[in-house]
């Protein structure tokens, strides 16, 4: 990294910060440090819940995905503009007006006190972990390409989020994550303007999205069924409404932008705004990344995208990694070769010869997968903690490679700024269901609230950046049993909230005991079926579940009566 | 349940309703252009 991309990186994010301290600097009581006063216009609600959503993976991970596997990635997405319909209709009014802090508080109104610790308790516990995850996921790939101490980035990655959040609460969360989200479309952007601005000349547009196509990255729709294949049409609309239900609606993340707005107006507006603007935008990051793999067709690509693993590969079995290496680089030239061959094809008009070059063109595609597999499979024989995917660092090396001094330093901001956006949030909503849900009946005094509030801010920053610093040492395995962690609870709490929505007959025992039953079902299924269905559709599962069994209780304790 | 008549108000279309629609049909046309997109260039 140059000096002026220190300065571009530093200037960036000091300017955030201090920005969101400035804007937060007169907290009175909880409800302006929880709540910020009530006081957000709907595109402030619109940005905080679009940066909450989004980490730094999902900007690093999304295009490496599409260069990989195409963009089917979207369909993940098309249940959600529904979902939030469903959250402006109904959740938002309800939360509005009965003026709660966390969406658990309404579970104790509808219900009983031991469903509201519940549900706040399964919250807590995957957000307090996950929360980990989102400043050690982005610290290990900047560690990793940059030379970085892990340690110390997972430190500043952690600490400098903490800082505002503490000091600021809800309202320096909502004007720091405005900033990080113009800073990183800004980013993502100007990096894709440079994929294409970088491709032979030759290749306009038109011609690489007809490669790209052809490749098979412009998969965008898949209308076979499966219950094992994540992202289909059908997965998507269904799996992905009920999981965007659950994540909007009762997740305290998401319900603590939202209930922030101005007046119900501004929060619908804001979500519903999400809904429209959502998709396209996550449908230009995966272009991206299927353009960067038609870039990658006409110039030179690693075998394998994350340094260090290549570095350790290299000083363990020099002569493998130099063997493979060879192989590789010799089927890259030959690729090539093909590429500028089906680019004059193309430009020619020259339809047998565009058919022959694309036939060798997949050929060789396919014969380089096998041998960066390969090495993937050689990464984990030689240290079986070592992340073998390489997905999240494709798109940075791209950028590390290829993009001029200044801009590197503005992209690596867009990593700090995802992430801190959605760890800002999470840190404030685990103080404020640790405040509201599980110690607020303890005092009134306003000022002993806010200091709490305060304290169990830093005390979850402490466990998220403990957390980070453990994933180091722990490796792959726990973070995904973490990512899993997530999607397990999401449908039963879903189920424990449409049943205090919609359902005036069933009471809390027959919620709690319904709620525990759905959820073992849905962890015996992740332990003994997990191949055979998609976690997606464990929230449906424990949805309907938790939703049958409350009602049959509801049913025979009115029958026996 | 809304607070007040400025809650009842959505913006552009006249009820929330509409702009629930509104909302459903933007996503089948971007149902549909995602179909067409990922025929077309083949």
């Amino acid at each position: 990294m140059k000096l002026v991309d220190w300065i571009v990186l530093c200037g960036t994010l000091l300017l955030i910060v201090l920005y969101g301290i400035y804007k937060s600097r007169k907290q009175k009581n909880i409800e302006s440090y929880l709540l910020g006063d009530k006081s957000l216009p709907w595109y402030q609600v619109m940005f905080g819940v679009m940066a909450t959503q989004a980490s730094a993976v999902t900007f690093l991970s999304a295009p490496g995905q599409a260069y990989t596997d195409g963009m089917r990635f979207i369909q993940y997405y098309l249940g959600m503009p529904f979902a939030m319909i469903i959250v402006s209709a109904f959740f938002i009014p309800i939360y509005r007006k009965l003026n709660i802090y966390t969406a658990y508080q309404l579970l104790e109104k509808k219900f009983d006190k031991k469903t509201r610790v519940l549900t706040a308790v399964f919250f807590l516990m995957q957000r307090g972990l996950a929360a980990g995850l989102t400043i050690y996921a982005p610290a290990l790939v900047l560690s990793s390409m940059l030379g970085w101490n892990l340690f110390i980035t997972n430190l500043i990655m952690g600490g400098l989020v903490i800082c505002y959040t503490v000091s600021g609460g809800t309202k320096a969360v909502a004007h720091t994550q405005m900033q990080q989200m113009i800073v990183i479309i800004i980013g993502i952007f100007i990096a894709g303007y440079y994929i294409i601005l970088l491709m032979p000349e030759k290749i306009s547009m038109s011609n690489a999205l007809y490669i790209a196509g052809n490749m098979g990255k412009l998969n965008t729709l898949e209308t076979q069924f499966s219950w094992s294949d994540k992202y289909n049409i059908w997965s998507g609309i269904i799996g992905g409404f009920f999981l965007s239900l659950s994540y909007f609606g009762t997740d305290q993340s998401q319900v603590g932008r939202y209930i922030t707005g101005k007046s119900i107006r501004q929060s619908r507006i804001g979500i519903l705004m999400n809904a429209l603007v959502k998709i396209p935008m996550q449908f230009l990051i995966l272009l991206i990344g299927a353009l960067l793999f038609v870039f990658y067709q006409f110039h030179h690509s690693p075998i394998h995208f994350n340094n260090a693993n290549m570095s350790m590969v290299e000083s363990k079995n020099r002569a493998y990694h130099e063997k493979i290496n060879q192989q590789y680089n010799t089927l890259q030239a030959n690729k090539i070769e093909i590429a500028e061959d089906l680019s004059f094809a193309i430009n020619q008009q020259q339809e047998k010869l565009k058919k022959q070059k694309l036939n060798e063109l997949k050929k060789i595609n396919i014969a380089e997968n096998e041998l960066r597999e390969n090495y993937k499979k050689m990464i984990v024989k030689l240290d079986n903690t070592a992340e073998a995917k390489d997905t999240n660092y494709i798109f940075l090396t791209f950028v590390f490679t290829y993009l001029p001094a200044g801009l590197i330093g503005l992209l690596i901001a867009v990593i700090f700024c995802a992430s801190w956006s959605s760890t800002a949030a999470e840190l404030n909503a685990l103080a404020s269901t640790t405040v509201i849900d599980l110690y607020h009946h303890k005092t009134q005094n306003m000022q002993k609230q806010l200091l709490l509030s305060r304290i169990t801010t830093i005390a979850w920053g402490i466990v998220a950046i403990a957390f980070a610093e453990f994933a180091s040492n722990a490796g792959n395995s726990l973070i995904e049993a973490v990512n899993v962690l997530g999607s397990l609870f999401y449908g039963t709490v879903l189920g424990v909230f449409i049943l205090a929505l919609f359902f005036k007959n069933v009471r809390g025992t027959q919620v709690f005991i319904s709620a525990l039953i759905s959820e073992a079902i849905v962890i015996y299924i992740h332990i003994f079926h997990a191949k055979d269905i998609s976690f997606l559709w464990y929230n449906l599962i424990g949805c309907l579940n938790t939703l049958l069994l409350a009602n049959i209780m509801s049913i025979i304790s009115r029958l026996q009566k | 349940m809304l607070q007040n008549s400025e809650d009842n108000q959505a913006p552009v279309f006249k009820t929330w309703k509409r702009f629930y629609l509104f909302i459903i049909l933007w996503l089948a046309m971007i149902i549909i252009s995602l179909h067409i997109f990922s025929n077309y260039f083949k």
